[in-house]
């Protein structure tokens, strides 16, 4: 069963169709990638699937429920969080009341529970908790979507960019976690413009052009697929 | 004399903070100002007045029902108007020119309802005068402090320490981003207006009382006068709109007694212009970083 399923999603800006009629699925304990260019659609992918888009056709199942005209608390509330393009923190408050936002939705014992979950992976968001988030180095701030996204307890984890503007060793650091975060448990949907660092941790990808879906596998047949190569892995 | 003048800057400068803070507010979580601010502070005014008529000598019962109509009409603000207009994404410009019809159409209801005529209001919180140390002090004006600094604490722990207030505050850093985290921004927003429009309410009460009197153009004035004590603190920053509020109340009654009576009105406007001039920022707020 997957877990999520976009059927023929369209959506729209004004008269510009960003999405053109997009299918694909994201399976339990899966790492899947959506790989595209700039103005492929990818985010816009990630904002219908969390709500902050609103369908202009289609649908999308979680756990075999048809979410499309869910509001985006529901979404959460049913496990589906996003750590969005360009780390969006709330930069005038803590690390720790970051975090905390994250769990918005939790009680409070569960939220101390997954915060130690949290703190072992980013144990370096544990030496900055009561630092204002504004003020973290953009790896930082990086590491505290992701474990912000964590706080939510996600069924399924939409990563929107992580590696986006990081230096090559922050970067490296980003997908271990993402991997480390698959193996506790949780579905990962990744969009990335690193395609190769993307692809060697997934298992399936999807690639995206100008809003549609114009190749989908392995991520092992994508990586030796000459047309990938040529267009996303500059080889 | 000096200490007399201000006590009674302090009294009329803490009904601005509340007027102020609820205009704060709604700055801070949409980014839009509310121009029927003003209006909805004489709406509550009338509103208290006309259910203590209605049902002679309840007066906390008024009081209370009054504060919560008034938030009633604020939430329908949102719910009926400018949640529509931010559903069609329209600019925020639509949002602001449609706070200032609200504004029009709650003035010419109350108009309709009440005439044009100053009305009498009954003055329920004076319980007399003392003297402290040659300063006459006047119940009322004790009350008035009491309760506005009484608010004003409740609604800093509801923002610093509470869920709500933390929902409330991510939303003003970033909506999208708390919608993210699962925070209901409509919600949040709803309440917003009515905590505001409530304390406008409150405020529209008090100086009714205070002044005995109330009348339809009160709503204008004091929607220029907090929105200069909003810009003097800064806007969007809530112990800014406290601090701003007492002190425009404080300059004004200054200037009306030391310079001349009819400055009182200008010198709100004065120190907008200053603030503006020198300190675009306001007392409290920040310098926004533009992040590259």
């Amino acid at each position: 069963m997957a877990l999520l399923r976009l059927e023929n999603v369209v959506s729209n800006y004004g008269s510009i169709n960003a999405l053109k009629g997009i299918s694909c699925e994201v399976n339990q304990g899966e790492i899947v990638t959506l790989i595209g260019a700039n103005g492929a659609g990818k985010t816009t992918t990630m904002h219908t699937i969390t709500g902050l888009k609103e369908l202009n056709g289609g649908k999308i199942f979680f756990e075999d429920q048809d979410i499309s005209r869910w509001e985006s608390q529901k979404r959460v509330k049913a496990g589906i969080v996003l750590s969005p393009e360009g780390r969006q923190v709330f930069p005038d408050f803590t690390v720790y009341d970051n975090l905390m936002m994250g769990g918005y939705l939790q009680k409070a014992d569960t939220n101390a529970a997954t915060l130690k979950t949290v703190y072992a992976l980013f144990p370096r968001l544990e030496e900055r908790a009561s630092q204002v988030a504004g003020t973290l180095s953009g790896g930082e701030q990086q590491m505290l979507a992701v474990a912000r996204a964590l706080m939510g307890k996600p069924k399924l984890m939409l990563l929107d960019e992580p590696s986006m503007g990081l230096a090559p060793l922050i970067v490296k650091e980003i997908f271990n976690l993402i991997q480390r975060i698959r193996d506790l448990g949780t579905t990962v949907l990744l969009v990335e413009q690193n395609a190769r660092a993307a692809l060697k941790i997934s298992d399936r990808a999807y690639v995206l052009e100008t809003g549609k879906i114009v190749l989908s596998g392995s991520a092992q047949d994508l990586l030796n697929s000459e047309e990938v190569q040529q267009a996303y892995l500059g080889m | 004399m000096l200490f007399e003048q201000i006590l009674n800057g302090l009294t009329i400068g803490s009904t601005y903070a509340l007027v102020a803070i609820g205009f704060t507010m709604v700055f801070g979580v949409l980014e839009l100002v509310n121009f029927a601010n003003g209006s909805i502070y004489m709406l509550g005014g009338y509103l208290t007045l006309m259910v203590y008529t209605t049902m002679q000598g309840h007066f906390i019962l008024a009081f209370i029902l009054g504060v919560v109509m008034t938030g009633v009409v604020g939430f329908c603000l949102d719910r009926f108007a400018l949640r529509r207009l931010r559903e069609k994404k329209a600019p925020k410009l639509t949002g602001l020119i449609t706070t200032m019809g609200f504004a029009t159409v709650i003035d010419n209801v109350i108009l309709l309802f009440f005439g044009s005529q100053t009305k009498p209001y009954p003055n329920l919180i004076d319980f007399g005068q003392f003297q402290v140390g040659g300063t006459t002090v006047n119940t009322s004006q004790i009350v008035i402090l009491a309760v506005a600094l009484l608010l004003m604490g409740v609604l800093s722990y509801v923002t610093y320490k509470t869920k709500l207030g933390k929902a409330m505050r991510c939303t003003a850093q970033n909506a999208d981003a708390a919608r993210l985290m699962g925070v209901n921004v409509n919600m949040v927003i709803s309440v917003t207006f009515i905590i505001s429009s409530a304390l406008a309410a409150i405020a529209g009460t008090l100086v009714g009382m205070y002044y005995q009197t109330i009348d339809i153009n009160m709503g204008f004035t004091i929607g220029m006068k907090t929105m200069a004590s909003a810009v003097l603190g800064g806007v969007g920053v809530l112990p800014g709109a406290m601090v701003g509020g007492l002190l425009v109340g404080l300059f004004e009654t200054l200037g009306a007694s030391y310079i001349s009576a009819g400055y009182r009105d200008a010198v709100a406007f004065i120190i907008l212009i200053i603030i503006i001039l020198v300190k675009p920022a306001g007392l409290f707020g920040k310098k926004k970083i533009n992040k590259v």
